[in-house]
């Protein structure tokens, strides 16, 4: 029983570790198009990656004072809204970690012996997949 | 929504400084939005206990307001794994010394053993809980200003792979545990031999046994603290290889230099005159000046036979760290040059 606690432990920590990594890069990804904080969060979670609110936002804040985004206070539906955008500098990197992400992909693949399949995967439950840093 | 504006002032609170109103702004709308869509899928207004857990499932104010903040520490996980071994050895030392000296002046001390009942463990006790926190609060300190220092300069990136320690062998590997518990021994009989000369320089040094009285002349008293500066050399000697048990070449020269130390003390005593008076029992004063003469005479024989088992053990010790050192290191140097040519 312990060591399937300990095994199930182990499990989760790795997934995280493994999903923590490409955070900013489905972050970069999805604000080519204008989004708020909440929309960004339900768009990445009907996409299968659920985010924690107290990981997205402080990224978003990281990103943002790297230059990549910008963001501005505007009014939508009688409520104050953060929007979010990527700006050119943001998209020049986030092709370099594109391509990178693919190349570690094919790397990956031939490692484990074989091209990565995203059909192979099981889908994981979706408070395991929430990503907390 | 009187719960969500209590939670943002939880957070409020404990925000790190700057920036802080937008931080907020943004949450609040953030679980406004995730409460309106709720309201939606349900078709009506959340309850105290929906909304409840859905601020439970945001985590705590605690950890929302940190996830906003630079990570930091006051010793980071670079330098803990050093931390740990540096105060585990400290405490493990003042324990050590500790624990020799109570037993040793609990064993020699004839005023000790009157103020301390039942060898002092537990009224010496408090010496020993105030060293341990003394080591850790000075342990701790030095390592928060070098994890600070570090965040600054990292200074622990610029290390050179050329200066890593030596390969040990490995038998002395295997024999480090072995090394260790002698070097723990070492160090016992050199504290208790300094707990000796304690007492013999503070107190007069004087006994009774089988109606005879025995007294150290003052003669011993020069010598005495020569005694003292050894048993402490020895002390830093035994320490060192309590730490370290690898045989180094700076480590035998130490020893040998103890050894001289130590024939170089005896040497003295068996030029000294009267050491030892004997007196009482009934003597009178003529059999008492033949009983300490016989004595001394034994003890001057005693020192003699030390000083020079001493003299044959260390030439030996001599001859072995020249051998090992520099005359093989020479014959395999000659060796590997012949195989060269």
């Amino acid at each position: 029983m312990a060591h399937t606690i300990k095994s199930h432990d182990a499990l989760e920590s790795l997934r995280l570790e493994l999903r923590r990594g490409c955070l900013p890069l489905a972050v970069l990804s999805a604000l080519r198009e204008e989004q708020y904080g909440y929309s960004l969060r339900k768009l990445l979670a009907s996409q299968g990656l659920e985010i924690d609110e107290s990981t997205l936002y402080p990224l978003l804040r990281r990103l943002e004072s790297q230059g990549l985004l910008r963001s501005e206070w505007r009014e939508q539906e009688s409520r104050k809204k953060r929007f979010y955008k990527l700006l050119p500098i943001g998209e020049k990197i986030l092709h370099q970690l594109t391509a990178d992400w693919n190349a570690i992909n094919v790397a990956l693949g031939t490692v484990m012996g074989h091209k990565a399949d995203p059909t192979e995967v099981p889908e994981p439950s979706s408070t395991s997949s929430t990503i907390t840093l | 929504m009187d719960m969500i504006k209590r939670y943002i002032q939880a957070v409020h609170i404990l925000l790190p400084s700057g920036h802080s109103q937008d931080i907020l702004a943004e949450l609040e709308e953030d679980i406004r939005s995730q409460v309106e869509d709720q309201q939606e899928r349900v078709g009506r207004p959340l309850t105290d206990t929906e909304l409840s857990a859905l601020l439970k499932q945001r985590g705590n104010p605690l950890k929302v307001a940190a996830s906003y903040g630079r990570q930091r520490y006051l010793i980071g996980p670079e330098l803990f794994p050093a931390y740990w071994l540096v105060l585990r050895v400290a405490m493990a030392i003042w324990t050590g010394i500790w624990l020799v000296a109570t037993v040793g002046m609990g064993a020699f001390s004839q005023v000790f053993q009157a103020t301390h009942p039942a060898l002092g463990l537990h009224p010496s006790a408090l010496p020993l809980l105030d060293g341990l926190l003394q080591a850790a609060i000075w342990v701790t300190i030095a390592f928060i200003a070098i994890e600070q220092a570090n965040a600054h300069y990292r200074f622990l990136d610029n290390w050179d792979p050329a200066k890593l320690p030596d390969l040990e062998p490995a038998s002395d590997a295997r024999n480090a545990v072995a090394t260790r518990v002698g070097a723990a021994i070492e160090l016992a009989m050199v504290a208790l031999a300094i707990g000796w000369l304690v007492r013999a320089t503070s107190w007069d040094m004087t006994w009774n046994w089988a109606g005879l009285h025995f007294a150290l002349t003052p003669t011993w008293h020069p010598l005495f603290w020569a005694m003292i500066a050894l048993s402490a050399y020895g002390i830093v000697l035994s320490m060192a290889k309590l730490l370290d048990p690898a045989r180094t070449l700076a480590r035998e020269v130490a020893y040998i230099i103890q050894d001289l130390g130590t024939i170089a003390l005896f040497a003295a005593w068996t030029t000294a005159p009267i050491l030892l008076e004997i007196s009482g029992g009934g003597m009178t004063a003529e059999k008492a000046a033949e009983a300490t003469r016989a004595t001394n005479m034994g003890l001057q024989i005693g020192f003699q036979v030390t000083a020079v088992v001493l003299a044959v053990t260390t030439t030996i010790k001599i001859a072995k760290v020249i051998y090992r050192h520099w005359w093989r290191s020479s014959q395999i140097g000659r060796s590997a040059a012949q195989q060269l040519l």
